[in-house]
């Protein structure tokens, strides 16, 4: 990780508090900034925070992530992964961590109750809610390439709801508001924290959109 | 009803991201295919540094067609490139080497390696038709597997291809490309055009036929006629 990443990992880690799972979180950034988001905030809650969670990808193999993660020295050993599109996508790439695997995107609505065990362990893997802190989604967005605006939203209803049991847990939601504009909406006012990163991964507090306009020169860094 | 909305980088090509609903979907893989001096090599110059100004990462990875020094030295005679973004905001990537010597496996572990390391949003691999005569039976298999990987480092990959003459496109590039830009050279009379047309852009509503493309210091690469 950069020192842009590492300043954006600090930055997070103070505006988080010392309750992250007070409410979830939205962080309203650019698509292309994603996947980047995901690492800050995975080196937020499993280094800094020295927390435990699960982390589910619809949108890449979680070999990317785990790849990714191990490159730039984030420690996984209290991360679990759900693996919602290793079996659609025909990757070649080996993974070494392990995940379970649930059947694909489609239907992301039951999602939470599957994630309850209804349906038996999922993914395979057997899980102690009391250990877990956090749950995390890759990609937001790629949902509404899987599933109906209704179903998104349903889910996401759901699946804020469910974070309260058996005891309060940490999520945040990446999203473009220029891209997804409903599902932004939505989760402002799913989430009573909110978040701006501009593109220079400065993070601002409340959604303030005109940060998403195009980037200060190089070296030069936009006002906190 | 599922939505299919993409979400598109800007190609930074003036008069191209009219011509496909605003730009490349985001993560694709696009096959710039030409002859030598068609301006592929500029294309994705203006693709990279275009994404610097929106605050995005760009990966360069050269190949067996011009050593990454002479590339650069070039490049910057052009007004939109910025040499202090060299091996920061564009970061490049020598692969002469290791295709010399590599397998597919190992070349398709070394741009794993360096996309995590980097993380780019944007990337050119200029051109991938010379890993071609390096390969045989597996070279399908090997562009499969790397337009597959590239899309879920979450970028979009600029890949350059030269034509050889009788063949309008590197076809078997062209299978493992979600878009397809053609960029050709034309005798007319005492004049030789250049010209820009996409030939595929998947999920992208896009502008058919050949379009009068220039080349200079300025833009780089420029559509003429959607400019008008």
């Amino acid at each position: 990780m950069n020192e842009r990443d590492l300043d954006a990992v600090a930055r997070l880690n103070a505006l988080l508090g010392n309750d992250p799972s007070a409410a979830p979180l939205l962080m309203s950034a650019r698509y292309t900034q994603v996947a980047r988001l995901n690492l800050i905030l995975l080196k937020t809650l499993l280094d800094v925070r020295r927390l435990r969670g699960i982390f589910i990808t619809i949108d890449r193999p979680h070999h990317y992530m785990a790849h990714l993660m191990r490159l730039h020295g984030v420690g996984q050993e209290n991360l679990l992964y759900l693996d919602a599109i290793s079996s659609h996508s025909a990757d070649t790439k080996v993974g070494s961590t392990v995940a379970g695997m649930l059947g694909g995107p489609f239907q992301i609505q039951r999602l939470p109750s599957v994630l309850q065990g209804e349906d038996g362990a999922p993914g395979g893997l057997p899980i102690d809610w009391n250990r877990v802190d956090f749950l995390l989604l890759d990609n937001l967005g790629t949902l509404l390439m899987y599933n109906t605006r209704q179903a998104v939203e349903e889910f996401l209803t759901q699946f804020v709801a469910s974070l309260q049991t058996p005891r309060r847990r940490f999520t945040a939601f990446v999203v473009d508001s220029s891209q997804r504009p409903d599902l932004h909406a939505l989760l402002e006012r799913l989430c009573s924290r909110a978040l701006t990163v501009t593109q220079n991964l400065d993070l601002l507090e409340g959604v303030q959109p005109q940060h998403l306009a195009p980037a200060s020169p190089p070296g030069q860094r936009s006002e906190a | 009803m599922v939505e299919q909305t993409f979400p598109r980088l800007p190609s930074g090509v003036p008069g191209l991201d009219e011509m496909i609903e605003g730009g490349f979907p985001f993560p694709s893989v696009i096959l710039i295919a030409g002859s030598a001096g068609s301006g592929k090599t500029t294309f994705g110059q203006r693709f990279l540094f275009h994404g610097v100004g929106l605050g995005e990462q760009g990966l360069y990875f050269t190949t067996l067609s011009e050593p990454t020094q002479w590339m650069l030295r070039f490049a910057s005679q052009f007004d939109f490139i910025r040499p202090e973004c060299f091996g920061k905001e564009v970061m490049y990537i020598d692969m002469g080497d290791i295709i010399k010597r590599g397998t597919p496996e190992l070349l398709l572990d070394f741009i794993d390696e360096k996309m995590a390391e980097v993380v780019p949003q944007r990337v050119v691999i200029d051109p991938i038709t010379v890993v071609g005569t390096t390969m045989k039976e597996e070279y399908r298999m090997f562009l499969f597997d790397l337009a597959n990987r590239l899309k879920n480092w979450q970028s979009t990959t600029l890949l350059t291809g030269e034509v050889r003459p009788g063949d309008p496109y590197p076809a078997e590039v062209a299978y493992a490309a979600d878009g397809i830009i053609l960029l050709t050279l034309s005798d007319e009379g005492d004049a030789r055009r250049k010209y820009l047309e996409v030939l595929k852009m998947r999920g992208t509503n896009h502008l058919t036929g050949r379009q009068s493309v220039d080349i200079n210091r300025k833009d780089g690469i420029i559509v003429l006629k959607a400019r008008f």
